[in-house]
């Protein structure tokens, strides 16, 4: 490979660092188009340089703690400041002995204490509602896979816990063959939503499992439904679990 | 400390605690918003330190004017991280929710105006060992100027080097000719690594 003399070095440096009279910078730019060799080792030196330099400046950052804040205050110690900062500290420990005998005293701050939560931040919210969005397009497309990760997340971050959410987890778990995850949910919903028909899922999640005996009455509560594809879909299920018990 | 302050000292060549002081400064403003994202703070300090790095050789060897560099580091980190995420879940070494945060990161990802390119570590950087091997085939002044330079603990800064002239057994004092030694230092180790 080419060497660069000192000259070549200095002219490149100044180019670099823009420091360079427009004539010069366009004629060192004609050569670097026009020596593929001199723009080489131009290149090369270059990366080189690069390299040492992280070298250096990881040496520096490794004996350099990252803190919390940024840099500390600078204390000044003189009467003045040390009196104004006196008497903002009485009407700050003034202020919040009230505050403290007001809540104390306060017939309500026991209930307060109980029920105060600080609302999650917009910014948060703004992600579960994306998030939300992509779980229920997953589900609706059948990508169970995709969906579970994506529904348990945003329930367990939700400010809003509602059964519906519940009910698709449980629904995607069961879709996944995961009887053992989705029965408890759906045993806690099978009262509370029945447009959903979580009866229905509950017994074939205990099907998956196996389990005849707490699939057979909730079959059998279902055979009487009004809804003509739960009946005739329960009565099918009734006329298997017989007919395995006959063999 | 403004946006100025901080591209100042990124480009300073000798000037170790004011890249300290920036690199705190960024820190705290940076691992918050990424600290909700990225919950092992071992990670998180090694992304930013990679991207600090990033960030100053392309603001001093790049050219880069830069009006945010908080914003810039940050999306560095963040891109990073995001490339870490996917080789993960190739892998299967990721958990769902992790999987799940890169799905709607990608998504916000499409509005980020940072080109993908811009961020990619400097392809071709060369190990330290190659280095380090080739510097000790130098002769001095040359290695032990790099020597002081780059390897030391801590890293001398060029105007405090001392170097002895090869005729006169005096030290080299005058700061353009250590700046000629340090330039033809580094071209004769790019001669032997290439």
């Amino acid at each position: 490979m080419m060497e660069l003399t000192d000259q070549d070095l200095a002219a490149l440096a100044a180019y670099w660092s823009s420091e360079m009279s427009e004539k010069d910078r366009t004629n060192l730019e004609l050569r670097l188009k026009n020596e593929p060799e001199f723009k080489a080792a131009a290149e090369h030196y270059r990366l080189v340089e690069m390299s040492l330099d992280e070298i250096k400046v990881r040496q520096w950052l490794m004996d350099t703690p990252l803190e919390k804040s940024e840099t500390p205050k600078v204390i000044t110690y003189s009467i003045k400041p040390l009196l104004k900062w006196a008497t903002s500290f009485a009407i700050v420990a003034a202020t919040a002995y009230y505050g403290y005998y007001r809540v104390n005293t306060n017939p309500y701050s026991s209930y307060y204490k109980q029920v105060f939560k600080a609302p999650p931040s917009r910014e948060m919210m703004m992600q579960i509602q994306t998030l939300e969005i992509q779980a229920l397009e997953a589900y609706d497309r059948g990508d169970f896979k995709t969906a579970l990760p994506l529904l348990s997340l945003v329930f367990k971050n939700s400010e809003n816990k509602d059964s519906i959410k519940l009910f698709y987890i449980a629904i995607s778990h069961l879709a996944l063959q995961q009887p053992e995850q989705a029965i408890p949910i759906l045993k806690e919903m099978q009262f509370s939503d029945k447009s959903k028909n979580p009866k229905w899922y509950l017994a074939l999640a205990y099907l998956l499992q196996n389990n005849t005996l707490e699939a057979k009455p909730l079959l059998e509560e279902l055979s009487q439904s009004d809804e003509d594809d739960i009946k005739a879909k329960a009565k099918e299920g009734l006329d298997l679990i017989e007919k395995n018990n006959s063999k | 400390m403004n946006n100025h302050e901080i591209m100042e000292a990124i480009k300073s060549d000798d000037d170790q605690l004011a890249v300290k002081k920036v690199y705190n400064f960024v820190w705290s403003k940076v691992r918050e918003s990424l600290g909700k994202l990225v919950k092992d703070d071992d990670l998180l300090e090694d992304l930013y330190q990679d991207a600090f790095i990033l960030f100053r050789q392309k603001v001093k060897f790049g050219g880069l004017d830069c009006k945010n560099s908080v914003g810039y580091i940050y999306k560095i980190m963040r891109h990073a991280w995001l490339r870490k995420l996917k080789d993960e879940t190739k892998k299967g070494g990721s958990s769902p929710i992790e999987e799940a945060l890169l799905s709607v990161i990608e998504m916000d990802d499409e509005a980020d105006d940072l080109e993908e390119t811009e961020v990619e570590k400097t392809p071709g950087a060369i190990l330290k060992q190659s280095l380090l091997d080739g510097i000790n085939a130098l002769h001095d002044p040359y290695k032990e100027m790099l020597l002081q330079l780059f390897f030391a603990k801590p890293p001398v800064p060029l105007k405090e080097v001392k170097i002895l002239k090869k005729d006169s057994n005096t030290e080299y004092r005058n700061y353009e000719d250590l700046k000629k030694i340090k330039q033809r230092a580094i071209a004769k180790l790019s001669q032997l690594l290439k």
